[in-house]
């Protein structure tokens, strides 16, 4: 059965028509009841009076482009400003129709929406306090890496400086050969290794000859010189198994692993030839050598000291030259 | 430069010696100058382009951080001019683009002869007691409130996928066609680079001449901007449109192709040697 069609001012609905330059031409009763404006007052105002500066600054750059680039604009959320000052958030929907005259009119259709914009606020805030969560996490993470190079770099520091310490530990500073104790440890292995399977083990004593001499008459630096170049000759003769160390003021030695003394009185002569053969020292530079091969169930003490009493022999028989150790006397 | 071209949507129209780039404003594209560039292309060789993030730009192509200020932005609008321009160019620039303009002279003074600004403003905000801009802070704030709550309109907004990638919610990418600023992160970004912005300090060392056209009633630019710019700006001549609003070339094309025309007719130079 036809009725009569609904009372247009009050539909549950805001409506308002305007003019292209913002100037309102009607509105229904319903907006202007929420607006706090009496109907017939509406039309002729502008709806820069209905909107706050931003809402003003949203309208110009966000709804009218809409309207007038795609003839429509749905579901924008604006607030409008009732007579008394109270901003009240709004849903529109707009079209832009032919209005008298053939000029083109906005008309607008607008939804309160104060519940839902309660429960948007609150989506929003959950929504920037997730982003701020994820921000601190993104910036607690990059403490944490930072935190861990630093880490990183304080563990290489650590690792240089024991590489360091390993180095002074191990090595001769002046000559770069290795020091007493690696000779001690190196003798020490090879003499358990000459014990377990009978592998032979020599070395070479070398005492430079007159060095206090030479430190007396040029200095020390020339005898640090001297020092070197021994070394240096040592390092450039020797096999990449044996250990050349300094183990004393100007006393060298070379420990030979699976090497007889015979093979090893062969090698030892020809350091000590090289190190008188040397040109580039201040001053010319022989040393005294005593060689001896170890014997199964001797230690460090019992070998070097063989050796060093050859070495004194050569140093009694008139220096620059080499002497074979005795053999152990029977226990 | 083939990058840029499409980057930007880089297009020409017209003919003539003289190229005029014509620079959009915040919530459009190149589209709002269809009316203008209709009455010039006869005369000038016209360069159309949409702001990196609007229109048919690159939307990938927006980054943010190199978008975060207007600077970003002067950077792209130097690389639209080198693609596009073998000569200096006049550069017309409705309303944020005319303050990129200035910035990109100050970057790339060769690329251009003269700028033509529309509506622009160096500072949106009030600095009392000496500077009336327009807004308060709050009045920008909110603006970017409600920009905020319009981004609730779009499908998926608050889903994972498009938490994830909010720089490019592809979800929505139906939606976005039917908005003038096309994405909604963007866009509320450029509004905080635009309305945030305060380039006061620059406008003595933009050094070339510039023309200010402003109406009657433009709620984002009030009179008292107009003659900041005129002050500040060193070689600067301001212009009364015979138009109203903030958006005088859609409001009335006619007017603003009126004032292009005048401010391209005379000679600049000797106007700002007066000053």
């Amino acid at each position: 059965m036809p009725q009569a069609p609904p009372d247009i001012n009050r539909l549950p609905c805001g409506l308002l028509s305007l003019q292209q330059d913002g100037i309102i031409t009607w509105a229904n009763g319903t907006l202007a009841h929420w607006l706090e404006y009496e109907p017939r007052k509406l039309p002729g105002m502008r709806i820069d009076q209905l909107l706050s500066p931003a809402a003003r600054m949203f309208y110009l750059t966000s709804l009218l482009p809409l309207l007038q680039h795609h003839g429509h604009a749905s579901e924008v959320y604006l607030r409008l400003r009732s007579r008394h000052g109270a901003d009240m958030p709004m849903l529109i929907n707009g079209d832009v129709t032919e209005g008298a005259g053939g000029k083109t009119r906005y008309d607008l259709s607008v939804m309160a929406i104060h519940k839902r914009h309660v429960f948007e606020e609150q989506l929003l805030s959950a929504r920037q306090m997730a982003e701020q969560a994820v921000a601190e996490q993104e910036k607690a993470y990059a403490e944490l890496e930072l935190a861990r190079q630093s880490l990183q770099e304080k563990q290489d520091e650590l690792l240089a400086l024991n590489c360091k310490l390993e180095h002074m530990a191990t090595t001769d500073s002046l000559t770069g050969l290795a020091n007493r104790r690696v000779f001690e440890q190196t003798l020490s292995h090879q003499l358990a290794v000459l014990e377990r399977n009978q592998t032979p083990v020599s070395l070479v004593l070398m005492d430079v000859d007159h060095f206090k001499q030479v430190n007396d008459t040029h200095g020390h630096p020339v005898g640090d010189a001297v020092l070197q170049a021994v070394a240096t000759t040592l390092k450039d003769n020797i096999r990449e198994i044996d250990v050349a160390a300094r183990i004393g003021g100007e006393e060298f030695v070379v420990i030979m692993p699976d090497t007889e003394l015979e093979e090893a009185v062969v090698v030892g002569e020809r350091l000590r030839e090289r190190i008188a053969a040397m040109t580039d020292t201040p001053t010319p530079v022989t040393v005294s050598s005593g060689v001896a091969e170890a014997v199964p169930a001797e230690d460090v003490s019992d070998v070097f000291v063989r050796a060093d009493s050859a070495l004194y022999q050569a140093k009694a028989d008139g220096r620059n030259r080499l002497r074979k150790a005795a053999a152990p006397a029977p226990r | 430069m083939q990058d840029v071209i499409r980057r930007n949507h880089v297009q020409t129209l017209g003919e003539g010696d003289h190229t005029l780039v014509l620079a959009h404003g915040f919530g459009c594209d190149h589209q709002i100058w269809q009316p203008v560039a209709e009455a010039l292309a006869p005369d000038f060789r016209l360069v159309l382009f949409d702001i990196t993030g609007c229109g048919q730009s690159d939307l990938g192509a927006w980054d943010r951080s190199r978008h975060s200020s207007l600077h970003g932005y002067a950077e792209d609008l130097v690389e639209v001019l080198a693609a596009s321009s073998s000569d200096p160019v006049t550069l017309v620039g409705h309303s944020v683009s005319g303050t990129i303009a200035m910035l990109a002279s100050r970057k790339a003074p060769h690329h251009f002869r003269q700028i033509i600004a529309i509506g622009p403003s160096p500072r949106y905000i009030n600095d009392p007691p000496d500077y009336h801009g327009g807004f308060e802070e709050r009045d920008i704030l909110d603006l970017l409130d409600m920009m905020e709550h319009n981004y609730f309109e779009w499908a998926g907004y608050l889903s994972p996928l498009a938490m994830a990638n909010s720089h490019r919610p592809e979800l929505a990418d139906k939606l976005r066609q039917s908005f003038a600023a096309a994405d909604p992160v963007i866009s509320r970004k450029f509004a905080e680079a635009t309305f945030l912005s305060d380039v006061r300090h620059l406008l003595p060392s933009v050094p070339v001449p510039v023309d200010i056209l402003y109406t009657e009633q433009d709620v984002i630019v009030p009179p008292e901007v107009v003659a900041y710019l005129g002050d500040h700006l060193p070689a600067c001549r301001t212009t009364r449109l015979g138009a109203t609003g903030h958006y005088p070339h859609m409001s009335n094309p006619g007017a603003v192709v009126t004032g292009i025309r005048a401010a391209l007719r005379t000679d600049h130079a000797s106007e700002a040697a007066k000053d």
